[in-house]
């Protein structure tokens, strides 16, 4: 090996810490011979020492921008190791989507599992303005909204595959004819031998609803067992969960002004020419949406999307409705549409919006 | 080897109990490293940090079997170079990108010196030098000096071995010093003039 080449050698193990002790015995022989070498290694050093800059970009904002990609299923890369990868949305188009709302979310520590009885719960759930993909052990895909919680027992290796659900979720559930899925809710259970949907359920919200694309789903009410309603394809279920009698309309004209029936059937709603982009679940694709929805659900919706605070200070705000669907938008500019319909004001301070007139 | 250790604790945390806040300090811990490996082989730092964000991803979607992997820092690094070389195969349509016929960016923008006096000219020549190196033997200078990595890492990530890690970076270690002609008398002189003599 050439002289000049060992020099070099030894000079580098010792920047980068990696010389042995007899390396380091070597240097310090050569710079006892050459005193220029000694004074180079002490420049070399504090070059060395000295770190580069970053490429200027914010850490902490990265890590948000990383989040948002994580939960949201249309920009994450497959996990299988195949290079081609599968069009995330092919599946939509026979998808069913279903929406329910009831009371009482409490939030556990991000998916953790617990012993109860013999059993292990999971439980999964998201902050505000989080979203969650999951997959359950039979193989079903779960999509967690903001602001919802997931919960089943076991490894589902019974008779029947169970989850709890508060706050609203897209299930791809796999196909098992022999395994009924089972979604159960505060106002509703939800019956599935092998498809795709959508479950919503905030506290906040009056009503529960549930929306199918494709094959079929059972809705058993939970005040009301005895009482079966399949779901066609196409077809949405509304549960009000405020009311306690039971009565089933088919939703022909407009809503009854006077009180809400506890349970609307209606046809499920697109937008596009796709007919895979049903307005239900198009917070999948990370669009929010609002269907001739009133300033009172927008505001619930809008705290939990963008994890702030709305106040509405003036009740007669909330007779108009509203129908719109923003993707990727701040928080400023969905104001900023609503304001212009709506003709009201809005301030943001901090992590509250007040809108009066 | 406290990182190391450090890290060990995450992975743990990770696979264990699916720590949000224990990935989340993982990612910050390696992020810039990451990013500028990743710029090197992309040369734009949004694709980099998507690239980085993907590797981050695929650890997620992973989480549960990590603590299988010896060395998670190595893990990441090669993960973020094959979305990187995968990134190249796309754009180019190519069957198979090699990392030796990148044209790799060198990164190489220096904080303000401490203690010790080092001009922007001499900056610039060192950058000079840098640039001028080959890019594996680039990539692993950067890969030694800036991100702390062992030689056994940086070539189980560049897939080289021990030995050419080790000849490579003596020989760009040679190359920044012969950039600086008489580099420590100008360095000497300058630190003359303040001293009070």
């Amino acid at each position: 090996m050439p002289v000049d080449h060992q020099i070099w050698l030894l000079v580098s193990l010792k920047l980068s810490g990696e010389a042995t002790r007899e390396e380091l015995a070597q240097l310090e022989l050569l710079m006892a011979q050459d005193p220029a070498l000694k004074d180079e290694l002490q420049v070399l050093t504090s070059i060395w020492k000295t770190r580069q800059a970053g490429l200027g970009i914010n850490k902490e904002d990265a890590w948000l921008r990383h989040l948002n990609r994580l939960h949201s299923p249309a920009t994450a890369p497959e996990v299988q190791v195949h290079p081609k990868r599968i069009k995330p949305w092919y599946w939509m188009t026979a998808a069913a989507v279903v929406f329910i709302c009831f009371a009482g979310i409490k939030y556990f520590s991000n998916g953790k599992g617990y012993t109860f009885g013999k059993q292990t719960s999971h439980v999964y759930n998201t902050q505000p303005g989080q979203r969650m993909k999951l997959q359950l052990p039979d193989g079903t895909s779960v999509w967690l909204n903001v602001g919802s919680k997931l919960t089943y027992s076991g490894n589902f290796k019974g008779d029947k595959r169970e989850v709890q659900l508060s706050g609203e979720a897209f299930f791809d559930v796999a196909p098992d004819k022999d395994r009924p899925f089972v979604i159960h809710t505060s106002t509703i259970d939800l019956r599935v031998l092998g498809t795709a949907f959508n479950i919503r359920s905030y506290e906040e919200e009056k009503e529960t609803e549930a929306a199918l694309v494709r094959g079929a789903v059972e809705v058993t009410l939970r005040n009301d067992p005895g009482k079966k309603i399949i779901l066609k394809p196409k077809e949405k279920i509304l549960v009000n969960s405020c009311r306690n009698d039971s009565a089933i309309y088919t939703l022909t004209g407009p809503k009854s002004t006077e009180e809400s029936p506890l349970i609307v059937l209606s046809k499920i709603r697109y937008w596009g020419r796709d007919s895979s982009n049903n307005l239900e679940s198009a917070w999948v694709k990370n669009k929010l949406m609002f269907d001739k929805e009133n300033l009172e659900n927008i505001a619930a919706k809008i705290e939990r999307w963008y994890n702030v605070q709305v106040i509405i200070t003036d009740n007669h705000l909330n007779d108009a409705t509203y129908t719109g669907l923003f993707e990727n938008e701040k928080l400023e500019e969905v104001l900023e549409a609503l304001r212009l319909t709506g003709g009201f004001h809005y301030s943001i301070k901090g992590n509250t919006v007040t809108i009066n007139r | 080897m406290q990182q190391e250790n450090h890290i060990k604790d995450l992975q743990l945390r990770i696979a264990l109990y699916e720590d949000m806040k224990a990935y989340n300090a993982l990612y910050l811990l390696l992020f810039d490293g990451l990013h500028r490996f990743a710029y090197t082989m992309v040369k734009s730092s949004e694709v980099a940090e998507e690239l980085v964000s993907d590797a981050f991803v695929k650890l997620w979607q992973i989480r549960h079997t990590i603590n299988k992997i010896e060395n998670l820092k190595v893990y990441l690094y090669v993960i973020t170079k094959n979305f990187a070389l995968n990134h190249h195969a796309q754009k180019n349509k190519m069957q198979l990108v090699q990392l030796d016929n990148l044209d790799v960016e060198a990164v190489m923008e220096f904080n303000s010196p401490e203690n010790v006096y080092i001009s922007n000219e001499i900056i610039g020549k060192i950058q000079g030098a840098i640039r001028q190196l080959p890019p594996q033997c680039r990539i692993i200078f950067q890969l030694v000096k800036e991100d702390g990595l062992r030689y056994k890492e940086v070539a189980a990530i560049l897939g080289l071995s021990v030995l050419t890690v080790r000849n490579q970076l003596a020989i760009a270690v040679k190359k920044v010093t012969e950039a600086l002609p008489s580099q420590y008398k100008t360095l000497f002189q300058f630190q003359d003039r303040f001293s009070p003599s």
